[in-house]
């Protein structure tokens, strides 16, 4: 009981002193941005020997944002967002382990892969972030914090071509996939629910409506469930933002 | 200001950053090709995945107690015994490769034998394949089927592969039993019966986009064995009950029937063996303007107790061994149209005792 004392009063105190300060400390913004990046394995896996594109997709985020002031050069800031983010890129690979369905409701046919192939992400999540902010000048903000987002909806395509398959491992025979219609894949309802990841950013103040922003975001949880055979490993939304913010 | 510019890029840097790394070891352990020092002329491609390594000799002067192999291998990987040091191969020698990364390995054994006559009785088999995918295999090399594929397709879950021995044979302990198989969708490749079929030739690799493809047919047929003139050999055979067409449709009505048929077609000179190697396969192997000499069966319709056929070679091109060199095929297939994808489920064509007669030139 004591200990629950000790943590709830300072809080309330807190609160009280928010609320009764909070009429010019609190700031309301709408923030629009890009983003620009990839969703990729962190460390790219040896078995990829060439990234030979990769390009992003439209991927937009609009969202609301509060920010709370302190009387000093630091603030905290939170919000909620509609956050796209996606892009496609085609490599080359060889002997890539992986696990695909020849039939729909089939088992696994194992194998390796050596071949071009080609992935194509995108994905909208609803993002809510939490950002510590420090002012280092007249114009300028560095934030850092961590973000939340649930995913809306996912589509991860994609094809390979070009190459063969060794099954069930390396001694055995080959399967020739020849043209990108043979053999094409739809892992978008192996995409997880929710990500989690890091942010960091700069911003700077045109005046006091008109802001500008980049926050590049980390996100620390593979977006592949892990029961995914398929793609034998991780894979990491890294994106930055580009963007405006204006605040209410 | 700038600071801040420079602080934003090098963690756009940072996220970029993501570099290619060193190619890891390989993982292959395939034999790429088998020649020998003694014999230049001779050479052996395996297949991947099936690694008997069998040289049939015409030459009786050769000393096969003492050859040197000259060897290629993958990239990377280990022989042993090593290429060019010199062996007894009057008996089947064993060699192991093992990749580069040493996680893998494949035991070719190879076997050099004298020509024989054209006579296959069917009664040797033994189980070939890799991991979960295991099938029957006639023990004569010579002879393929299509049953890794099917095995593939569904991943080993073949409760009897449509290419196997039966011991209901015309003579000696097995014949060989064809049997058309429902199929599915693999790949997104629609193949609603699998046909079975043995044939002189080669299997694989195995194409996605047309599976008739993956069917090599023709084995080198050397000028000392004669010039081919009667097919022959005994046979059964039971049309299935339903008859499917390439789009999964039921023909009702249509009564099957098995194909049988020889082909002898030329090859440019000195190719077999070397990745320049010609075949046939199951898109051009009646149509293909190579083909020097066909003895095809017209029908083969319900035949319920063991019959012989005897077909003659109609020759439609001279055989001309100074200009070109020659393969000779043989193929037994439960369901005719079986390459389209046609055919009635449960289709039997058993075959025994098979012959190709020919005489000297």
């Amino acid at each position: 009981m004591v200990r629950i004392r000790c943590i709830i009063i300072p809080v309330l105190f807190l609160l009280a002193q928010i609320t009764v300060r909070s009429e010019n400390r609190f700031e309301h913004r709408i923030v629009a941005g890009l983003n620009f990046g990839a969703t990729s394995p962190g460390n790219i896996p040896p078995e990829v020997r060439k990234i030979t594109a990769w390009y992003p997709h439209f991927s937009s985020q609009l969202g609301y944002c509060i920010i709370y002031n302190t009387a000093g050069r630091w603030a905290v800031s939170s919000g909620i967002s509609l956050d796209h983010k996606g892009m496609g890129v085609t490599n080359e690979v060889e002997h890539l382990y992986t696990e695909v369905r020849l039939e729909t409701g089939g088992d696994y046919l194992s194998g390796y892969f050596s071949g071009k192939n080609k992935t194509d992400v995108k994905t909208a999540y609803i993002t809510v972030p939490l950002s510590v902010r420090y002012r280092t000048g007249k114009h300028w903000w560095l934030t850092c914090g961590g973000y939340a987002s649930y995913t809306h909806s996912a589509s991860l395509t994609g094809s390979v071509w070009d190459g063969y398959l060794r099954t069930p491992d390396p001694t055995g025979p080959e399967i020739l996939i020849n043209s990108r219609e043979e053999a094409s894949f739809d892992f978008g309802g192996d995409v997880r629910d929710f990500d989690f990841g890091l942010s960091v950013g700069g911003e700077y103040s045109i005046n006091s409506r008109f802001k500008v922003l980049a926050t590049f975001n980390r996100g620390l949880t593979s977006i592949l469930k892990r029961n995914l055979k398929a793609i034998p490993f991780n894979m990491y939304n890294m994106y930055l933002m580009f963007g405006m913010a204006y605040r209410l | 200001m700038n600071k801040y510019i420079v602080f934003l890029l090098s963690f756009l840097s940072l996220a970029l950053s993501s570099c290619l790394k060193d190619a890891p070891e390989n993982v292959e352990a395939d034999v790429l090709n088998f020649s020998f020092e003694e014999m230049p002329e001779m050479n052996f491609i395996p297949e991947k995945g099936n690694n008997k390594i069998t040289f049939e000799i015409k030459d009786d002067k050769i000393n096969t107690g003492q050859l040197t192999p000259i060897i290629k291998i993958s990239e990377g990987a280990t022989i042993s015994p090593q290429s060019g040091v010199p062996q007894d191969f009057r008996d089947t020698v064993t060699y192991i490769v093992t990749s580069e990364n040493k996680r893998w390995k494949n035991e070719y054994k190879v076997l050099i034998k004298a020509i024989k006559p054209l006579i296959f009785t069917f009664d040797d088999w033994e189980t070939a394949g890799t991991g979960a995918i295991r099938y029957p295999t006639p023990s004569d090399y010579s002879w393929e089927n299509a049953n890794y594929g099917i095995g593939i397709a569904k991943l080993g879950n073949v409760e009897n592969y449509p290419t196997r021995p039966t011991s209901d044979s015309w003579r000696g302990d097995n014949a060989v039993l064809l049997e058309t198989q429902r199929g599915g969708t693999y790949f997104g490749v629609l193949v609603p019966v699998f046909s079975a079929s043995v044939f002189r030739g080669k299997f694989g690799p195995i194409n996605m986009g047309n599976f008739a493809r993956s069917i090599r047919f023709g084995q080198p047929h050397d000028r000392k064995q004669g010039r081919p003139v009667l097919f022959s050999g005994y046979f059964k055979y039971k049309s299935g009950s339903t008859f499917y067409d390439e789009h999964d449709n039921v023909v009702s009505g249509r009564v099957d029937e098995g194909s049988i048929y020889s082909v002898l077609f030329r090859t440019e000179k000195g190719v077999a063996g070397t990745d320049r190697d010609e075949f046939l396969d199951g898109t051009n192997i009646l149509t293909s303007d190579k083909i020097v000499a066909v003895a095809q069966m017209e029908h083969c319709r319900n035949t319920p107790e063991y019959t012989r056929f005897e077909i003659p070679f109609l020759y439609r091109d001279v055989i001309d061994y100074d200009r070109f060199d020659y393969k000779l095929t043989a193929v037994f297939s439960s369901s005719r149209d079986g390459d389209f994808y046609r055919g009635a489920d449960g289709s039997t064509l058993i075959v025994d005792e098979v012959e190709i007669v020919c005489e000297d030139f």
